[in-house]
């Protein structure tokens, strides 16, 4: 078969899932299946299908929408109703022809006018060209009403005999509880059919492409059902199943597949019901004087206005999250989201380093107790050089030069445009402060719009730069000093919104850093200049009340000055605790009081190998079977500029992402058999900064969990609670050799699954890193051991 | 309580300018070493005996590493070998991150038997042998070659080598400090070090990963620093330009003085010797204005020996005898000569009596044990009257003493290490004269 016509194929198949938002290739061959219970309905619903892809095709269409049935699956049911409605004939094929090229074309229509704003155009389509076709063609060419849809038993005889016929028979009479039944022929009628038979096909492909779907179906066709037995004997009575079906995908559609499935989207999803209820007596009443069905109109009103308004909060909020990458499963979804949310949350951040460079203490951090960062102004870090006993001066500390901090370089945090510079107010003496210039000599120093980052107390005429030159990040734009309220040398950093010198700060994380718990600590730190800070503080907020550096907070409530007093028992509770701990890379964090932090230093092996530009191509071998052809990893990017991995051989593909300091998967898709998958388990992250005993720890979306009855189990419950968690250990195998920059590097990797208290290891893996690449993954499953060694197609 | 007694002395009056609070009279006393008696040092370990302070090694260190690390990103110190290698110091550098600069074959050994990664060893000295470049490419250690010869002999040893050995060449340049230090290396001026390098990168056989060069020893002077770090970038940059290829390091050597006072200065070191900070920025700052991009900075590696040692190192001696030199003047004998306390050739060590005595000082010679007319350690030295039996303290003896001391007339005394929690242990126990004899053999004619 060639390519082509397996890619056409596959995106027929695709249309049939897409009827459930979903690409479950098993799926759609169920509810391939389910529809030939009509053979002339299946047989019109494929054709235009098939035509719809093909026009899709053709004309040039979006590519990704052609592949995935998105264009098609309106055709699909076009093609499906208009055989429901006429009788086969040539006026009926003439119609379809007509139907599938309608709907492909109001789907593109629609695609461009509702894609743009953010939402998908379901069924809209359809039930236009059929109304079109119905109110049209129908008077125009005098065509036979079908019906097949009463006479189906004839149909099943003239297909397969007497035996089929019987054994429908004996199907349609099986004693099905009537909810069940009701249930069930709801499912079948997105097909066009009335069959119980059919409708437990379905729904039982809809279990196997989705627990989370196949849940909110059952919820919002018992919701209708609930509702209209309780409307009472007035109302028609249980849901008739022919428009059943518009609750069953309209609870599918807003509960859990263009939200992100959670406690809240099932209640949102039950709260569609009474709405689709209503808009279906509705829709009936009126359509019905002008001859037209309803169709799944309910359904696809229902469903936009609940998306459209979620669409307009102005404060999304944690609850009711629009999926913001459509991966066609719920449980998907879910698991890409919970694990992103966490692992991504710092996407779209300007990456901020640390201003300087070696080993500085953080000696006030996020309003957590220091005696100067209140209130609104509290989300400022301090930074001084401690010793190992703690003291940041060497001998008498009376003078300026004695301190550590004094006279060294302060960095730009990141890429940016001087805003404001004051470097002429002299340093203070050891132990006195200047409230009237609170700041002393600072550079404000702008990183994109409203964000800002502020660099204070420097030494007096130390900056080289000047207002509006630009910066990179890592250039130095002046000395650490002790102008302003600073009692002794150290260095005030903040992120601001507004350009102005002592603007309000903003809590901002830093890129990457190396923390390391203080080995002294603060013990010895606030002693004598502190102590005199913390009194002339007090005397002037006796004499003034008003407080440039100390505003609001500190004024109205002494609260702010006891601070100090507090931490002093909390610092040294910490000490006592503090077990000697390994410095530790931190991504996207803020440091703490008393951490030592530090820039990290990357390793340059790592940096290289997994830097990935596009165009890089790695030349997989099996090292079992070194002759056979290699499989090529090429990397690419998307039309968001996001950077992927794509296997040549399965089409797989292994998004990822990171800085400087560290290499991490975001996604997979694709054949999980495929060697690219065991490269995604392995590497998940990687962090490019060698720090003895560094342990990296992650967390897996779910889907890379297979055993089906554990998964089957959490992914009913995974809206609510997750047992299960999936976890990533990776570290840095001790080389008896010694680093050198450039050197080998060789990782050990592990994936666990914890749940129920005892953890599974599902695959641990050893990576070799030589010369600027991957040279060799060694993985352990329980499938098998396989090592592959990777050259660089092309070297 | 009776107070023991002082002979008299008579001395002429050089009283110094005066100043508010007076002269100094008098000595202080140093009656404990890290919180341990020097009485019970004494008493537990004998005398003479070197006492080194785990916690004065690690602080040296680490305020070496702070004064260059928070002035640029990539600093790595290597502990020089031949300034102290007794194990227990090497380790505690190498513990707190130090590779290994070492300068013979037994240095190398020494390093790798300390632990030190092959790659970590950066192998110096004018002086390689071939076993000795054949057990440095084993290991994978940098060698730092020092002259042509060398080179072509490496050349030949790398020849059937499966991995390129790494070097680093040796530089001599005119930092402006005289005299200039040229028989180290090759020299820059002259073209001979470009010439070199062209060699080694076009014979495909060796790495080129690093540039070395050490300007002196006990350089006073910060800036010369500054001119050889930037003398040294530009040759890196120029490698990269036109030989591509990537220095990886640049070695600024070692040379930083401490704060022993040279023999014939005229102010005591304290007030004249600049601190490590200003050697820092002298350097960092030509390296980061020499042009390089801002990732592609060279590693800076320092060979800091005596910056790093000499302070925690301290020598606890007793006085013998007391004497009158035939001048008038006085003239004391202590148990440990010149052959242990080898730096006093060119420092005028401080030296302090360890328990109080009264403000009376007299100028003394300070004589060792050895029967050599050499054997004088201060030639004078104002002292209080010390008696048979005191003891004293020499300070700052930790670079070279314990490696270029003599087994000479008298054994090697124990060196013992006080560590943070102030527990003393034994790194080096006293020799004995069956150690001594150990390697002997009489021939058997002239046994009876």
């Amino acid at each position: 078969m060639t390519p082509t016509l397996q890619s056409f194929l596959r995106a027929v198949l695709h249309s049939y899932a897409m009827l459930f938002f979903s690409q479950h290739r098993g799926f759609a061959a169920v509810l391939l299946l389910v529809s030939f219970g009509h053979p002339v309905v299946g047989a019109a619903g494929l054709a235009s299908t098939c035509l719809a892809v093909a026009g899709a095709r053709l004309g040039g269409f979006n590519k990704e929408w052609t592949d995935n049935g998105a264009y098609s699956f309106n055709a699909l049911l076009t093609g499906l109703g208009l055989a429901s409605f006429f009788a086969p004939g040539w006026g009926l094929a003439g119609l379809v022809v007509v139907g599938a090229g309608l709907a492909l074309l109001l789907s593109v229509a629609l695609g461009g006018w509702l894609g743009g704003r953010g939402l998908p155009f379901l069924s809209v389509p359809f039930v236009g060209t059929v109304w079109v076709l119905l109110l049209g063609a129908g008077p125009l060419l005098n065509l036979p009403a079908a019906e097949s849809g009463i006479y189906w038993l004839n149909e099943a005889y003239a297909l397969g005999g007497p035996r089929l016929a019987s054994a429908a028979q004996w199907v349609g009479d099986w004693p099905w509880p009537p909810l069940l039944a009701t249930y069930l022929r709801a499912l079948s009628a997105v097909l066009f059919q009335d069959s119980a038979l059919g409708g437990l096909l379905v729904a039982a492909g809809l279990l196997w492409h989705s627990r989370i779907a196949f849940s909110l179906s059952v919820l919002g066709f018992l919701g209708a059902y609930g509702l209209l037995l309780l409307t009472g004997p007035a109302g028609s009575g249980p849901p008739d199943y022919n428009l059943g079906a518009n609750y069953v995908v309209a609870a599918v559609a807003v509960g859990g597949v263009f939200v992100i499935p959670s406690a809240a989207s099932y209640g949102w999803a039950l709260l569609s019901v009474p709405v689709t209820v209503v808009l279906l007596a509705g829709c009936t009443t009126v359509l019905d004087r002008l001859g037209l069905p309803a169709l799944s109109l309910p359904y696809c009103a229902t469903a936009l206005l609940f998306l459209y308004v979620l669409l307009l909060r102005e404060r999304p909020g944690a609850s009711l999250v629009l999926t913001p990458i459509q991966r066609y499963s719920p449980e998907r979804n879910l698991y890409a989201y919970a694990t992103a949310r966490v692992r991504l949350a710092h996407q779209g951040a300007v990456p901020l380093t640390l201003p300087f460079l070696g080993a500085w203490t953080c000696t006030q951090g996020y309003t957590d107790g220091g005696p100067t960062h209140l209130g609104d102004w509290g989300q400022a870090l301090d930074f001084a050089i401690t010793d190992a006993d703690g003291r940041t001066y060497h001998g008498t500390g009376r003078a300026l030069s004695d301190y550590y901090a004094y006279n060294k370089p302060v960095l730009a945090p990141a890429d940016g445009v001087v805003q404001e510079v004051i470097q002429h107010i002299e340093d203070n003496a050891i132990g006195e402060v200047n409230t009237r210039e609170n700041w002393g000599n600072t550079v404000v120093i702008r990183h994109a719009a409203g964000l800002f980052t502020q660099l204070s107390h420097l030494r007096a005429h130390s900056v080289p730069v000047k207002v509006g030159d630009y910066v990179r990040r890592g250039d130095i734009i002046g000395t650490c000093g002790s102008s302003g309220r600073s009692p002794e040398p150290h260095l005030h950093f903040q992120v601001q919104a507004t350009p102005y010198v002592g603007s309000r700060t903003l809590a901002y994380p830093l890129a990457y850093f190396v923390a390391e718990a203080g080995a002294a600590g603060m013990a010895a730190l606030p002693t004598q200049p502190l102590k005199k800070l913390k009194q002339q503080l007090s005397q002037v907020l006796a004499s003034t009340g008003s407080l440039a550096d100390v505003p609001d907070g500190a004024a109205d409530s002494p609260a702010g000055l006891t601070l100090e007093s507090n931490r002093t028992p909390d610092s040294s509770e910490m000490l006592a605790s503090a077990a000697p701990q390994m410095p530790q890379l931190r991504h996207f964090a803020v440091p703490v009081a008393g951490e030592t932090v530090r820039p990290p230093t990357f390793n340059r092996t790592l940096s290289q190998a997994l830097r990935l530009p596009p165009g890089y191509a790695l030349d997989v071998r099996d090292a079992a079977a070194p002759a056979a052809p290699a499989q090529r990893w090429e990397v690419f990017t998307d039309a968001y500029n996001l950077a992927y991995l794509r296997c040549q051989r399965t089409g797989a593909v292994l998004y990822f992402g990171g800085d400087e300091s560290v290499f991490y998967c975001t996604a997979f898709y694709g054949d999980e058999s495929s060697w690219l998958f065991l490269l995604y388990q392995a590497a998940y992250r990687v962090p490019l900064a060698s720090l003895p005993g560094q342990v990296v720890h992650d967390e897996f979306p779910l889907t890379v969990v297979r055993n089906p009855a554990l998964t089957w189990a959490q992914d009913v419950l995974a809206p609510f609670y997750r047992f299960l968690r999936p976890a990533f250990w990776a570290e840095e195998v001790p080389s008896m050799a010694g680093h050198w920059p450039g050197g080998p590097v060789r990782l050990r990797s592990r994936v666990v699954v914890a749940g129920f208290g005892r953890a599974r290891e599902v695959q641990a893996a050893e990576l070799l890193f030589t010369e600027g690449r991957l040279a060799e993954l060694r993985v352990r499953r329980a499938t098998g051991s396989f090592t592959l060694t990777c050259s660089v197609a092309g070297a | 309580m009776k107070q023991p007694y002082e002979r008299p002395t008579l001395r002429k009056l050089t009283a110094g300018a005066l100043h508010k609070f007076g002269p100094r009279a008098g000595a202080a006393p140093t009656a404990a070493l890290d919180g341990v008696a020097v009485a019970e040092l004494v008493a537990r370990f004998g005398s003479p005996l070197f006492v080194l302070s785990e916690r004065q090694l690690r602080r040296s260190y680490q305020a070496a590493v702070r004064a260059f690390g928070t002035r640029y990103p990539a600093v790595q110190l290597a502990w020089s070998y031949k300034t102290n290698y007794l194990n227990a110091v090497c380790r505690t550098f190498h513990q707190e991150g130090a590779w290994a600069e070492v300068v013979s074959g037994m240095e190398l050994e020494k390093a790798l038997l300390n632990g030190v990664p092959g790659p970590h060893i950066l192998f110096n000295g004018p002086g390689k042998r071939r076993t000795d470049l054949e057990q440095a490419c084993a290991v994978d250690a940098v060698i730092h070659l020092d002259n042509a010869d060398e080179l072509h002999l490496l050349l030949d040893v790398a020849a059937g080598r499966a991995t390129r050995p790494r070097v680093a060449l040796r530089v001599n340049l005119d930092a402006g400090i005289y005299p200039q230090w040229d028989r180290f290396g090759f020299n820059l001026e002259n073209g001979e070090a470009w010439q070199a390098l062209g060699r080694v990168v076009a014979s495909g056989r060796l790495a080129l990963v690093g540039l070395h060069c050490h300007i002196g020893t006990y350089v006073l002077q910060p800036k010369a620093y500054g001119v050889a770090a930037t003398k040294l970038a530009a040759l890196a940059r120029r490698c990269g330009r036109e030989l591509h290829t990537a220095i990886q390091y640049l070695d600024l050597g070692g040379g930083f003085p401490s704060t022993n006072t040279l023999k014939g200065a005229y102010l005591p070191a304290a007030d004249t010797v600049p601190p490590l900070d200003e050697y820092a920025e002298a350097i960092t700052g030509a390296l980061l204005g020499a042009g390089f991009p801002a990732d592609e900075l060279p590693l800076l590696v320092l060979e800091a020996g005596r910056a790093l040692v000499d302070d925690a190192g301290s020598l606890i001696g007793s006085v013998l005898a007391n004497k009158r030199l035939a001048d008038g003047r006085r003239a004391t004998i202590l148990d440990f000569g010149v052959n242990l306390l080898f730096t006093s050739f060119w420092y005028d060590h401080h030296i302090s009596p360890t328990r109080e005595f009264s403000d009376q000082t007299e100028p003394t010679v300070l004589y060792g044990p050895l029967c050599m007319n050499i054997d004088q350690l201060r030639n004078s030295i104002a002292l209080p009257l010390l008696a048979p039996g005191d003891t004293v303290v020499v300070h700052k003896v930790g670079a070279y003493n314990m490696s270029q001391w003599q087994q000479f007339i008298n054994l090697r005394p124990n060196v013992v290490m006080i560590d943070e929690a102030g527990a003393v242990h034994i790194i080096r126990a006293a020799e004995t004269l069956d150690y001594l004899q150990q390697l002997e053999r009489v021939p058997a004619h002239l046994l009876p």
